[in-house]
């Protein structure tokens, strides 16, 4: 039940409450009102019947002497000399005074006394009645009043769920108007997205600003140890220079992708020939051998970015190849691409959460500094694609790429393309 | 800190809140428990105790400070009423029947404004018997009115009494003449 629900249920019960306490009170009240009534009215009949019988020893307005169906209780106040009122129940409810004259007689009045007379039963009816109205206009508008809460609610919750989504904080929906509560937590969760995107533009210019300013130093070092004399060095000094541009370069492209300035180039591609051009290449080039591809099904022509989905794919392999074990499984079915290893399988913090930069796997999967599963999730963003990691079955690790299905549903969305893979 | 500090306020406010509601409703089963005793107790008769207290009005001449001799040559001068013509008229009543014949109707608790030898005039109430029906109104506000003062078997008293309703009547008419004496 949603709050609205609940605010409605709780204001209609406490009126609810309220309005039987009430009535209880008043019926009981007003039935004390009527004993208290009855007994003096026959207190007043009694004392003018007394006063007559006193003077003139006649019996006036209906008094009786010695009435044999005087209760008891009535019977032994007058014995003990003292004046009385009583109300007695039975068959016929009546209302008694009765009060001791002397020589052992006792003279008495008495009224039929209804249990329930016509003036209460209107009574009590008017009460339901009024009670009943008053919880319906009560549940009624508190209805009302919660369903505004709950829409203010619901609006700073979805601005939130756009924020999330990678949309700028808007300030309209989040910080309008209002001093309460939800007007607090609705800017308190502004200035929160406020303060968050700040930090990550923050960091992500820090990281561009460093690979950038570290490229240029690189380069030349990669240039200037062609010169060195001695071979073996060379070679050293190439193979680490050539491993430090190359974090450069994927740290640069993370950096693209985070600031969400990427867009795919869209073309018709047959898809399993692309694979096996992309595998081709990866072995040629990051030395990812022991790879077998697999089509089942027709091959399809998908609209995609055929460079975007190599570096995903290189990518993938380049890390089964790295850290899991040959061989290496891809299987083309339909829009999806399958990559498997015969390796410990991916690490349960990056099936659970993604891949997430210099944040390396368990030593399972080996070292390495992250950004390759990283840049493939971005990449697989801007596509518009669905990047998965998971457990095969049998043991080791598997990715799948889901490409979109149409050229329109797949057309890339940038930061906001409905892709599940988890960003850098 | 401050989090735990409110968390104790509010378990105090609860415990307090719990504290009065049950206490509240304690109160009201309490309450409405006595009802039944207090229906069926015999309860105080105010009225009837004062008029059990008070002497009859002939007692209460005599015990007046007067002597016999002032208190004989008021009853000379002023006339008195012979409730349903018996007994001796007696002065400033505060109780006339009004029906004689069944007593079913009395003139009470009247307090006399003017009590002279040309007319007298006061105001109290009437009581019906028959019609109360536990706490239908049987008890009318109403205005006295003696005249026709004569003398009665020797003694001089009021033969005619005219009572005005003031508000709801027992029999619809707004005013009634009674012969008394």
């Amino acid at each position: 039940m949603g709050i609205r629900g609940r605010i409605a249920l709780a204001i209609s019960f406490v009126t609810a409450l309220a309005v039987v306490v009430l009535g209880f009170a008043v019926h009981h009240i007003s039935g004390l009102e009527r004993d208290h009534q009855a007994r003096s009215y026959q207190d007043g009949l009694l004392s003018s019947a007394l006063q007559v019988y006193q003077r003139d020893g006649t019996l006036a307005l209906g008094a009786q002497l010695d009435d044999s169906a005087l209760p008891t209780p009535l019977v032994h106040a007058a014995a003990a000399g003292r004046a009385g009122t009583y109300i007695s129940g039975g068959g016929d409810p009546r209302v008694w005074a009765a009060t001791g004259v002397g020589g052992g007689k006792t003279l008495s009045v008495s009224a039929p006394y209804p249990e329930r007379d016509a003036l209460q039963l209107a009574l009590d009816k008017a009460l339901l009645v009024a009670g009943v109205v008053t919880v319906a206009l009560m549940a009624v508008v508190a209805w009302f009043v919660a369903q505004s809460l709950s829409r203010r609610l619901r609006r700073s919750a979805a601005a939130a769920r756009r924020i999330a989504a990678g949309e700028p904080p808007d300030a309209a929906a989040l910080a309008g108007g209002g001093r309460d509560e939800v007007a607090e937590l609705g800017r308190s969760v502004h200035d929160m997205a406020e303060a968050l995107a700040a930090r990550v533009e923050t960091e992500r210019k820090f990281t561009a600003d460093v690979a950038h300013e570290l490229r240029t130093p690189v380069a030349g070092l990669v240039a200037a140890s062609e010169l060195l004399p001695h071979p073996r060095a060379v070679e050293m000094v190439q193979d680490r220079a050539q491993t430090m541009r190359g974090l450069i370069e994927d740290l640069l492209e993370v950096s693209r992708l985070d600031a969400g300035v990427e867009s795919a180039q869209l073309d018709p591609v047959d898809l399993p020939s692309l694979v096996r051009g992309i595998v081709k290449r990866a072995a040629r080039q990051r030395e990812v051998a022991d790879v077998s591809v697999e089509v089942v099904g027709e091959g399809r022509i998908v609209s995609t970015d055929a460079r975007r989905v190599e570096r995903i794919l290189v990518n993938v392999l380049a890390n089964a190849a790295k850290h899991g074990k040959p061989p290496i499984e891809i299987t083309v079915r339909g829009t999806s691409i399958v990559v498997r290893d015969h390796g410990a399988g991916y690490p349960p913090e990056l099936v659970d959460q993604g891949p997430r930069r210099f944040r390396t796997a368990a030593p399972e999967r080996g070292t390495g500094h992250g950004l390759g599963l990283t840049i493939a999730a971005g990449q697989a963003a801007v596509l518009g694609a669905r990047l998965r990691f998971g457990a095969a079955e049998g043991g080791g690790a598997e990715a799948v790429l889901e490409l979109p299905e149409s050229p329109e549903g797949g057309a890339p969305a940038g930061r906001g393309g409905s892709v599940t893979a988890p960003g850098p | 800190m401050t989090d735990r500090a409110e968390t104790r306020r509010a378990r105090v406010r609860t415990v307090l809140v719990t504290f009065a509601v049950v206490t509240v409703v304690a109160l009201g089963g309490v309450w409405l428990s006595q009802v039944t005793d207090r229906a069926s107790a015999v309860g105080a008769a105010p009225k009837t105790a004062a008029a059990q207290k008070s002497p009859p009005p002939e007692i209460a001449r005599k015990e007046q400070p007067h002597g016999p001799a002032d208190r004989e040559s008021a009853s000379a001068e002023l006339p008195g009423v012979r409730d349903c013509g018996a007994g001796d008229p007696v002065l400033e009543p505060k109780i006339i029947t009004l029906a004689c014949a069944d007593a079913g109707a009395v003139a009470s608790d009247i307090k006399w404004k003017n009590y002279g030898a040309g007319g007298a005039d006061g105001s109290g109430v009437v009581l019906v018997s028959g019609g109360a029906k536990g706490v239908a109104p049987a008890s009318f506000p109403a205005a006295f009115h003696l005249y026709g003062a004569k003398n009665v078997d020797g003694k001089l008293a009021f033969t005619g009494l005219d009572v005005e309703y003031l508000g709801a009547t027992p029999s619809g008419d707004a005013a009634e003449t009674y012969t008394i004496a």
